[in-house]
């Protein structure tokens, strides 16, 4: 459903991705674990069309995006890491906006949007405007406004920040509910157990390097140690010697990429 | 000031410069890239030294040109025009450093003194506004050298008057900042005020500068047949270093005494302003009931930008250039002489198209909206790329939205001086048309200028306004209407040498050639997803 094919992404001087190959399969959660700054951000707005990577190719329905770029985007539903956006416009405008966008009819927008309005708690917000709102109701605004369409792929970048449990909880189970529909997940993390909970497959970015592609269990293998160790082990700056004799496992584990 | 205080000042004063000089950020931004050292000071000293070569070179050379030693009054009037230009132009940027900033929501939460804040906003404010007050000191300059001092004296004078003046303006500008942030329900109508002082400040601008000119042209009549040398206040204390002295002191006591006490008066209570501000906004604020219907994008687009319009200093701001036009004309319509009308008259076939083009020129120099449009969105901007909206549709919209914004007082202004002059109703219709063909493509580049020069983190509208510099729009607009002027004295000669249907085949081959410029550049920026 995504395909990244050889992406390299370059700020001037600075490689932020280097030679990513990645394909994300219908019907899976996929979550993109990295540092700050490890290039997670860059990959998704790639995959949105915020960004041309430098390098490289992405398919969506196996669709090059650059030459069909609205198609891909009509199939796209994004969540960006910062809702400081349209804070003029009501809620409701808002939400109106977006359905126009993706062609949505009214009164398929009005049963959406009370139906994810009663899910995010936001019914009796409707009419504010959204400069108006704190950090999490802005970041459930958004969150409606992605899901109104709900189209085939849901890409969203750090989805969790800012949400109150209930609102996280209501939306992990979206996410499970969507892609038990044979649809895809695409989102960023710097959770872990979030990530271990809800991603069918990880991919984790070091410095722009995809260096782990795979299944919770693959990542774990037949290590003893939490996967949070695990993890920190992988992305830290120590030598490959050294995290071999710390973990012999970890070759291995390199290699599924 | 403590040392911490001190410290912290610098910092602040070096922040702010930073986000005033976005063309400096731009640069600096570019040589990360080529992970080349950067140095901020070095870019802005650069952009400001430039600024003032410009300011200086421009006035130095029109300042020359005058005969003080005949007309000594001329400083007087000079003088005073400018300083009610720089408080005009001043306003609206102190007041978004200020009071719209979004820095001080970060700042107020820090163990920094209020007052420290608020001086680092003081000092950056007069820092970069002084640069728009230096043809006072041009005009100082040429004025010393005309009554024969030497040119020591010139200089040094030149500049202490300069600064003495300087600080007055600085006094002027808090004076009504203070009256604005403690009137009582000032807020609630805070746009309002703003747009009235701003378009007032103008009004009196150019009614002062029109009724001076006249003054002088009197005086100046007076003082060669008569041989009389008027002076006034100025150009009398000017004569001598004991006036001079005098002028000083008096500047320094009155500009900077009062700047003194305002600043004590504002210091304080910085913070709780700000809040009474931003409090009074959002209950202002009245949420209408929204209905779920459907709507074209194009229409909701346009609904989003008509939402900045209702930032107050933005609409100000962004009509600022054509209400300047319209009153120019205005002004020029209640003060011309039968003799001057019958001119404009005579050659309206020719003037009246002029005019229209100078209006959509003068319209556009830089810091009109079509050169920010875009940057406006902010973090929007990549949102929007996310959507499935066309980038084509997006841009496009865009453009229409920044060329009807230049339609609304210059069309108005070109169909009212028509009117005025007698002109045929197909000169009036081809007049109109102008304004509307040229608008297009004009702000459509300005459009690509501001896709390539993306500025989404700005701090507020000041920020994107100066994108293109402080100076070089003041100094763009004033030699169009110089250029407006003359194009208006020498109708009667061209169309001596050229046909009319010559020159407005001229006129279509230039237009045609924007539009074709424009065209590919903007299916550049269509393609480019930039």
């Amino acid at each position: 459903m995504i395909k990244l094919q050889n992406i390299a992404h370059d700020y001037g001087n600075k490689k932020a991705l280097n030679n990513v190959n990645l394909e994300i399969k219908e019907g899976e959660i996929f979550g993109l674990i990295g540092h700050n700054g490890a290039g997670k951000s860059t990959t998704i707005k790639g995959i949105v069309s915020i960004i041309d990577h430098t390098e490289g190719n992405i398919f969506i329905d196996g669709k090059n995006i650059k030459e069909f770029r609205d198609e891909c985007k009509n199939k796209i539903a994004y969540v960006p890491d910062s809702p400081d956006m349209f804070l003029r416009l009501q809620a409701m405008t808002y939400w109106n906006f977006i359905s126009d966008v993706y062609g949505i009819s009214e009164e398929d927008r009005e049963k959406r949007i009370n139906e994810l309005c009663d899910i995010f708690s936001m019914s009796d917000v409707k009419e504010m405007f959204i400069e108006e709102f704190s950090h999490g109701m802005r970041q459930k605004t958004f969150l409606i406004g992605a899901l109104i369409p709900n189209p085939k792929i849901w890409i969203l970048d750090e989805p969790m920040t800012g949400l109150d449990p209930q609102a996280a909880f209501n939306l992990k189970e979206l996410m499970k509910k969507h892609v038990s529909e044979g649809n895809t997940v695409l989102f960023s993390t710097h959770v872990l157990e979030v990530a271990e909970k809800l991603c069918d497959r990880i991919g984790i970015l070091k410095k722009g390097e995809l260096i782990f592609v795979g299944t919770m269990e693959e990542l774990r293998g037949d290590s003893t140690r939490n996967l949070e160790e695990i993890y920190l082990e992988m992305v830290s700056d120590k030598s490959d010697t050294e995290k071999s004799l710390e973990d012999p496992n970890l070759e291995k584990k390199e290699n599924v990429r | 000031m403590k040392e911490k205080e001190k410290k912290l000042f610098k910092w602040l004063f070096g922040i702010n410069l930073i986000y005033a000089y976005p063309m400096a950020n731009g640069k600096a931004k570019k040589k990360i890239e080529k992970n080349k050292k950067v140095d901020f000071k070095k870019n802005i000293r650069n952009l400001y030294f430039f600024s003032i070569f410009i300011v200086l070179g421009t006035y130095g050379i029109l300042m020359s040109l005058l005969d003080f030693n005949n007309a000594p009054i001329l400083l007087d009037s000079f003088v005073l025009a400018f300083i009610l230009m720089s408080i005009m132009q001043n306003f609206v940027y102190f007041f978004n450093v200020f009071y719209e900033s979004k820095d001080v929501d970060y700042l107020k939460v820090l163990p920094i003194r209020e007052r420290t804040v608020f001086l680092s906003k003081l000092a950056t404010v007069s820092f970069v506004s002084l640069q728009l007050s230096l043809p006072i000191a041009a005009m100082m300059f040429f004025y010393f050298l005309d009554m024969e001092k030497s040119i020591a004296f010139a200089i040094v004078f030149a500049i202490l008057d300069f600064l003495g003046i300087f600080i007055v303006i600085i006094a002027i500008n808090l004076i009504i900042m203070l009256a604005l942030a403690k009137a009582n329900g000032f807020y609630r109508i805070k746009g309002v005020v703003t747009t009235a002082i701003t378009i007032v400040a103008m009004v009196i601008n150019i009614v002062c500068i029109v009724a001076l000119q006249m003054e002088m042209q009197n005086q100046m009549i007076s003082s060669f047949f008569k041989g009389e040398k008027a002076t006034f206040i100025l150009s009398d204390l000017s004569l001598s270093v004991a006036g001079q002295i005098y002028l000083l002191g008096g500047l320094v006591v009155v500009g900077g005494g009062t700047s003194y006490i305002i600043y004590r008066l504002m210091s304080d209570g910085f913070y709780n302003t700000i809040s009474s501000i931003n409090t009074a906004e959002s209950k202002n604020r009245k949420a209408k009931s929204v209905k779920i219907k459907k709507n074209s994008i194009n229409k909701t687009l346009t609904r989003f930008n008509i939402g900045y319009l209702k930032d107050s200093t933005l609409a100000t701001q962004v009509l600022v250039q054509e209400i300047l036009f319209l009153f120019m004309i205005v002004v020029i319509l209640f003060t011309m002489d039968d003799q001057a009308k019958l001119y404009l008259s005579y050659y309206s076939d020719l003037i009246l198209p002029f005019i229209a083009i100078m209006g959509v020129l003068i319209g556009n120099t830089g810091n009109n909206i079509a050169a920010f449009i875009v940057s406006l969105d902010g973090d929007t901007y990549n949102f929007i790329k996310s959507l499935p909206i066309s980038r084509k549709k997006y841009i496009l919209n865009k453009i229409g939205f920044a060329s009807v914004i230049q339609y609304v007082l210059v069309i108005p202004a070109v169909i009212g001086l028509g009117i005025f002059l007698g002109a045929s109703t197909l000169n009036i219709i081809v007049s109109t048309l102008l304004v509307i063909v040229l608008g297009v493509p004009v702000a459509a580049l300005w459009i690509v200028y501001d896709v390539h020069h993306l500025l989404l983190e700005w701090n507020n509208v000041t920020d994107l306004m100066t994108k293109v510099g402080k100076v070089i729009p003041v100094i763009i607009m004033i030699f169009l209407m110089m250029s407006m002027g003359i194009g208006i004295g020498f109708a009667g000669m061209i169309t001596e040498y050229i046909p009319i249907y010559g020159i407005y085949m001229i006129l279509a081959a230039v237009i045609l050639l924007v539009w074709i410029v424009a065209l590919k550049n903007i299916k550049n920026v269509i393609k480019s997803n930039v």
